[in-house]
């Protein structure tokens, strides 16, 4: 089975922006654990995760991001969402994480919504 | 060859005074006797081996055996009786007569010699056996350090090839029987409540390992008397009782009971020697002699305390193993789904296929419970993030909170309003999905938690998603669930399942999927519940093709038709 998953951290000035790709599981998400892990919300008061190169989301991926979604919100921290692929959404959907987080189109779409 | 003179006076003379002097300086005891049997001749190293004086002295002692001054051992342990000695074997024509190990005791003072022993036969000239010369090297130093390396290289097999706790204990007081001691004795600290488990006896003579066993089982007669193995056990100092005397006898003996056994057990010589680990004394071993007439001396006591030590660690081993093995059995039995109950009025069945990680079953976050909750029976299914212990103690708490409060509160949104608070209340940052459903009379009552959604399947084969999704447990402050009715008649099924059924991946990273799914129950409308899982398990097999590597859960309810 192939699996394939990277992560890149990019820090802008006022928001750091998480760009996924491949297929976000139990194998690959200690990974974006620690990406997410290295932001500190003292610093920044947005990150947004791009989720449209992802192929594939399990729970375990999702709960990475509820996870810093609950952590960064104590300190005034948003964690906003690029919706990906249908499987993706669907999952965000099913389990209510798009209703809670903001989910847009494109980063600069949330960037500029502040 | 004149075969009437004494042969020891013949090859002196022929020989000469020059070998008849090097022979009283070896150190090798050099005996040679006659055709009758009789001493002919004894170096000085022999005759003080066997303790006379003289030759005049040893040829005037009324039993040639000397059996009634040595009691001799082959290197098995096994006694030698007159009739193994060499002379007489060599009367029974055996010709060849290699040279032999063998331990010989003191019987008056218990001293014990090991002897390496060449005979060489002298023959007359028709080829009768003339004489015999027995030339013995004492090879005490060697033998004992042979044994010491044996039994403590075989102690630390014996002792590592169980985790048996009782095992062990018996592997212990084996270890050293009959190689050190005659008999062995181990008993653990503690309460004498279970003493029976507590003790373990090991004697090389099987009929007196009964009576030694019974030391067991006979109480002290006053509580915290003190005994040899208690002292032992109080101070952690080992004990060596060179000559046992009555007085010892008392105070080996936990009471009246035990000093009869003792008596009749005969010891001569015991070695006490404690377990222990670091500071902590587990029991103690107590290596006794007494029908081999050995004594137990100082190298004796080092190898017994080398013993005691290792014996302390395989013990432990054990013992915790045996507690661990204990702990991991109810904790996998508690974490393996509760059986299904019979449903009134409906047909369930279950699937529940750990994942395999590295060749090991992994109980993992996926679990499902059915139980009768009062007005209905519920059920339960879900998946815990993650895998592991962790994962699935958290499954534990999902299942058993379900239960309570299913009797509190028996509807499907209340029960996970419940759940959620229970994972949200624990630092470990679970989340979970849920989709809980209470039974009724050709009907469903649902609500999810960010859960797959149920498949209806209707008897033409139409697939339908009930209910619609609420937020995952454990994930959000301000979660609340609504309930779906779904009317369910006989002939249609209804599947409750987890992710890791659609997430089932092909060799070539494809997923099973919904899609695949809703196709599988099209085509098998009008299965009972047992026969579609068994076909939906063997479709992911087949899908797959190979173990599964994520949890897969799955419940199939039909109503029944009266």
């Amino acid at each position: 089975m192939q699996r394939s998953f990277t992560v890149q951290l990019q820090p802008r000035s006022d928001a750091t922006l998480i760009v996924v790709s491949g297929e976000l599981d139990i194998a690959s998400a200690p990974e974006l654990e620690q990406a997410l892990d290295q932001i500190r919300p003292e610093l920044t008061k947005l990150v947004v995760v791009d989720l449209r190169g992802l192929k594939f989301m399990d729970s375990t991926g999702l709960s990475i991001i509820v996870l810093a979604h609950q952590r960064l919100s104590k300190y005034d921290c948003e964690l906003t969402l690029v919706k990906g692929p249908p499987q993706v959404q669907r999952l965000l959907d099913l389990t209510g994480v798009a209703d809670r987080l903001r989910v847009g189109a494109e980063p600069g779409e949330l960037l500029n919504g502040r | 060859m004149d075969s009437e003179l004494p042969i020891g006076e013949r090859i002196l003379d022929g020989q000469g005074p020059v070998l008849a002097e090097l022979l009283e300086l070896v150190g090798e005891a050099v005996t040679v006797r006659d055709r009758q049997d009789r001493f002919a001749y004894a170096n000085r190293a022999a005759l003080q081996n066997l303790g006379f004086a003289s030759i005049e002295e040893l040829q005037a002692h009324p039993d040639g055996s000397l059996l009634d001054r040595f009691v001799v051992y082959d290197e098995g342990g096994k006694e030698m009786g007159r009739s193994m000695f060499p002379a007489p074997r060599a009367a029974a024509g055996e010709t060849q007569l290699p040279p032999t190990v063998i331990q010989v005791v003191d019987r008056r003072t218990g001293e014990s010699r090991w002897e390496q022993v060449q005979v060489t036969l002298l023959r007359d000239r028709v080829g009768r056996v003339a004489a015999t010369v027995t030339v013995a090297a004492d090879v005490t130093a060697v033998k004992n350090a042979e044994i010491h390396t044996r039994v403590l290289s075989e102690t630390g097999r014996i002792l590592s090839s169980s985790l048996d706790y009782q095992q062990t204990l018996r592997n212990v007081a084996w270890a050293a029987v009959p190689a050190l001691a005659d008999w062995c004795l181990v008993e653990l600290a503690g309460e004498p409540d279970d003493r029976r488990d507590q003790v373990v006896v090991a004697h090389r003579n099987p009929r007196l390992r009964d009576l030694a066993g019974q030391l067991a089982e006979l109480e002290p007669d006053e509580p915290g008397e003190h005994s040899a193995s208690s002292r032992v056990i109080d101070t952690g100092d080992s004990a060596l009782l060179y000559e046992v005397d009555e007085a010892d006898l008392e105070r080996i003996a936990r009471g009246p009971g035990q000093l009869r056994v003792l008596r009749e057990l005969g010891i001569r010589s015991a070695i006490v020697v404690p377990m222990r680990i670091r500071d902590r004394t587990l029991g103690a071993i107590s290596f006794y002699t007494s029908d081999s007439l050995r004594r137990l001396t100082q190298p004796d006591l080092e190898l017994a305390e080398q013993l005691g030590r290792r014996a302390a660690v395989a013990v432990e081993n054990s013992r915790l193993h045996t507690m661990l093995a204990e702990v991991a059995e109810t904790l996998a039995q508690s974490l393996m789904p509760s059986p299904l109950p019979a449903l009134h009025g409906w047909e369930i069945a279950a699937l529940y296929q750990p994942a395999v990680v590295d060749e090991r079953v992994e109980v993992g976050g996926d679990f499902y419970e059915v139980f009768d909750a009062g007005p209905a029976p519920l059920a339960l299914i879900g998946d815990v993030t993650g895998h592991g212990v962790a994962a699935a103690t958290l499954t534990g708490l999902m299942r058993h909170g379900a239960r309570f409060s299913g009797r509190l509160e028996p509807t499907p949104e209340a029960v996970l309003r419940h759940l959620d608070e229970e994972l949200r209340e624990r630092p470990s940052n679970a989340m979970c999905t849920a989709l809980c459903a209470t039974i009724h009379k050709r009907r469903l009552v649902l609500a999810s938690a960010g859960h797959p959604a149920a498949l209806h399947v209707a008897a033409d084969g139409s697939v339908t998603e009930v209910p619609a999704p609420g937020p995952m447990l454990g994930a959000f402050e301000d979660s609340a669930w609504q309930a779906e009715t779904l009317a369910v008649r006989p002939g249609e099924l209804v599947l409750l399942y987890t992710d890791g059924v659609t997430e089932t991946a092909s060799a070539s990273g494809e997923r099973y999927g919904v899609g695949r799914l809703r196709q599988f129950l099209s085509a098998h409308a009008g299965s009972a519940p047992q026969p579609l899982l068994d076909a939906l398990d063997a479709a992911l097999d087949l899908f797959r093709g190979g173990e599964p590597t994520d949890d897969i859960a799955a419940l199939a309810l039909t109503p029944r038709l009266h």
